[in-house]
């Protein structure tokens, strides 16, 4: 790629201390490297609990790393503290849709004050410039101007989603982070707002990050895809051929527990604990072709554009 | 079919009164589960289909009231059955699985004893039966009971307490609470949500593997419509309180015939669809307190909608194989 990265991830950690006196650390993301090139769409997939929402924060600046850096648009944010990042010029460039709209938007503000309010805070407008904004980024996500003086109990779903969506983009942010935005819509709803994203995307240039459980989902709307298992990416390429040719076997688990896709591949064996690792494939206790380097060492990333993190492909 | 059904539901409607008025949230539903089927109830938020399974065991909210039809299991009208006949029944011959296991189970019992519980209260039930499994320890038939459902090490998983689980292992012990007495009818509300797609696959494969040893009728409520295809015999497709479509699962992909299912089909993302190939369905639900709602609840949000939709009621044929409540349904598939 000949264009410089907007947001270039180098081995980023956090570890969280754990149990007291012993002084355990669970390894929440571990080691984690990736870029992000202007305008591009990441998809970010892997089960609960394996450090998805983490990652988000760090990325978000709402938590604070414990090694590593994250690069964006050439500097580097991992060293300003999340406490003094709220106030940063930079805070509007990345912008967070949270997952379920109705706990996310606040229940006594109208969908304007909920939109204007990080135009305020962030974009620095007056008063005449802000209601200008709301209408324009009301009128981007396709929320007719009469809803916007109501509240979110009077909205529905659909509505919902496009406020937090508006709210995100208000202060034109560089890099969108979606947190499972469509899992509490029915997938009537859901369609609409995915053609959305998928449009704003498009249309704003927008650098999304894409966090979901719904592999369908992910396949429609990202460019490439990032695998993670227990803190570590295990997979990462170009989403067509993720999810035609997954090259990790948790990859190939996950794309084959799709509705829908025939031969599946089941996970027997325990989830290893994210608590002290050893620096081991933390798959090998559910990898159905594990074998004796598995127990031996940790498996490197390999491969160019498409890579997985198993000593096997 | 030609055997008497395990539960027949016929002309079923259900309202609530509220403050805003009285929301008409079931009418007209009939249903029928046959021994050993595994029937997917689908349709979006709002569509009934947990209310729907509530009323039938009898738990439903305070300001439900059933306003017509029956539904009979086993010789029993569940609709006016007394509260002593239901809670008989209720986890020996009906079982329920809760959406959401961690709220459904009891965070300070351990989960082994919540087995227990239930085994306690129809072993009462049952004194004088001459079971096979009756004779056994309370503590033997639970552990046996986490043991079917695939807990590993279940000895020592009995004591533990709900908040020591992952979700996929809750959603287990709440099989294995449901299941312990062997029920005849099983209703799943949505027992997968918010699990990963390899731990939902790991419990329906569960569910559905035990529906069938055991030749449990299964009640599999849902949204999600690949899912249901993919474990379900057969599938009622439910759109405002009304039951609009009953098929077999291969006739019903094969050619949807009510346009709110094909609508339903073609804005669920798949593993061949595009973002352009997504239709959403107009609209939205129509305002259940409405007292000016047309017969036909889809009609205002139908493009085959005509006068007639929105005069008379079309109704489910509940004794066709493939049945649909339209005035205008979409072409049958040319078998």
């Amino acid at each position: 790629m000949s264009e410089a990265p907007l947001l270039q991830v180098e081995r980023l950690s956090k570890r969280f201390p754990v149990g007291g006196r012993r002084g355990a650390t669970l390894y929440a993301v571990d080691d984690v490297s990736f870029s992000l090139q202007p305008g591009e769409s990441l998809g970010l997939v892997g089960e609960s609990g394996c450090g998805k929402s983490t990652l988000v924060r760090l990325l978000a600046r709402l938590l604070d790393s414990t090694e590593g850096r994250i690069v964006f648009d050439g500097q580097d944010l991992a060293e300003i503290p999340a406490k003094r990042f709220a106030r940063h010029p930079l805070r509007s460039a990345i912008q967070l849709v949270f997952q379920d709209p109705t706990d996310s938007l606040n229940p006594r503000y109208t969908a304007r004050d909920t939109i204007a309010e990080p135009c305020r805070l962030l974009g620095g407008m007056d008063a005449v410039a802000t209601q200008a904004r709301v209408d324009e980024v009301a009128a981007q996500v396709g929320l007719p101007t009469e809803l916007l003086s109501r509240y979110p109990h009077q909205l529905s779903g659909g509505q919902k989603a496009r406020v937090g969506i508006a709210r995100a983009l208000a202060p034109r942010p560089r890099l969108l982070i979606l947190d499972e935005p469509t899992a509490a819509l029915d997938v009537s709803v859901q369609a609409v707002v995915l053609q959305l994203l998928d449009r704003l995307r498009r249309e704003l240039g927008l650098a999304t990050l894409f966090v979901s459980h719904d592999l369908n989902v992910v396949r429609l709307l990202t460019d490439r895809v990032f695998v993670m298992y227990l803190g570590k990416m295990v997979e990462m390429g170009p989403s067509t051929a993720v999810f035609s040719q997954p090259a990790h076997p948790y990859t190939k688990a996950l794309v084959s527990s799709i509705p829908g896709h025939g031969q599946r591949i089941r996970l027997d064996g325990e989830v290893q604990s994210p608590i002290d690792p050893p620096p081991l494939c933390r798959f090998r206790s559910r990898c159905q072709s594990v074998q004796d380097r598995c127990q031996r060492e940790m498996p490197a990333l390999r491969g160019e554009s498409h890579v997985a993190a198993c000593h096997f492909v | 079919m030609t055997s008497v059904p395990l539960l027949e539901v016929r002309d079923f409607s259900l309202e609530f009164r509220t403050r805003s008025g009285t929301v008409r949230a079931i009418e007209h539903v009939n249903l029928r589960l046959n021994k050993g089927e595994i029937v997917g109830l689908v349709g979006e938020s709002g569509s009934g289909k947990s209310v729907l399974s509530y009323a039938m065991l009898g738990i439903s909210d305070s300001a439900a009231r059933v306003t017509g039809g029956s539904a009979v299991f086993g010789g029993i009208d569940l609709l006016s059955a007394s509260e002593s006949t239901l809670s008989d029944l209720r986890g020996r011959e009906i079982s329920m699985i809760f959406q959401s296991p961690r709220t459904a189970l009891n965070p300070i019992r351990p989960v082994g004893r919540q087995i227990e519980d239930v085994l306690r209260r129809h072993a009462i039930a049952t004194r004088g039966r001459t079971g096979p499994d009756m004779g056994q320890g309370l503590r033997e038939r639970s552990v046996q009971a986490l043991r079917e459902v695939a807990i590993a090490d279940p000895e020592r998983r009995w004591s533990a307490y709900p908040f020591e689980m992952s979700g996929g292992m809750c959603q287990r012990v709440m099989i294995a609470i449901a299941l312990a007495c062997r029920p005849s009818l099983l209703i799943a509300d949505e027992p997968t949500t918010g699990l990963d797609v390899t731990t939902q696959a790991a419990v329906m494969d569960l569910i559905t593997g035990l529906a069938r040893e055991r030749q449990m009728a299964t009640l599999f409520i849902t949204h999600d419509l690949g899912l249901a295809a993919e474990y379900c015999d057969r599938i009622v497709v439910m759109h405002a309180g009304h039951a609009v479509e009953s098929a077999p699962t291969k006739a019903l992909f094969a050619a949807p015939r009510h346009p709110y299912t094909a609508r339903l089909m073609s804005s669920t993302p798949g593993p061949e669809s595009s973002l352009a190939s997504l239709e959403p369905v107009p609209g939205q639900l129509p305002d259940l307190r409405r007292s000016d709602l047309p017969p036909c609840r889809f009609s205002e949000r139908c493009i085959r909608a005509s006068a007639l939709c929105s005069d008379t009621l079309p109704l489910l044929d509940a004794d066709a194989v493939h049945a649909v409540a339209c005035w205008h349904p979409m072409e049958a598939a040319h078998v």
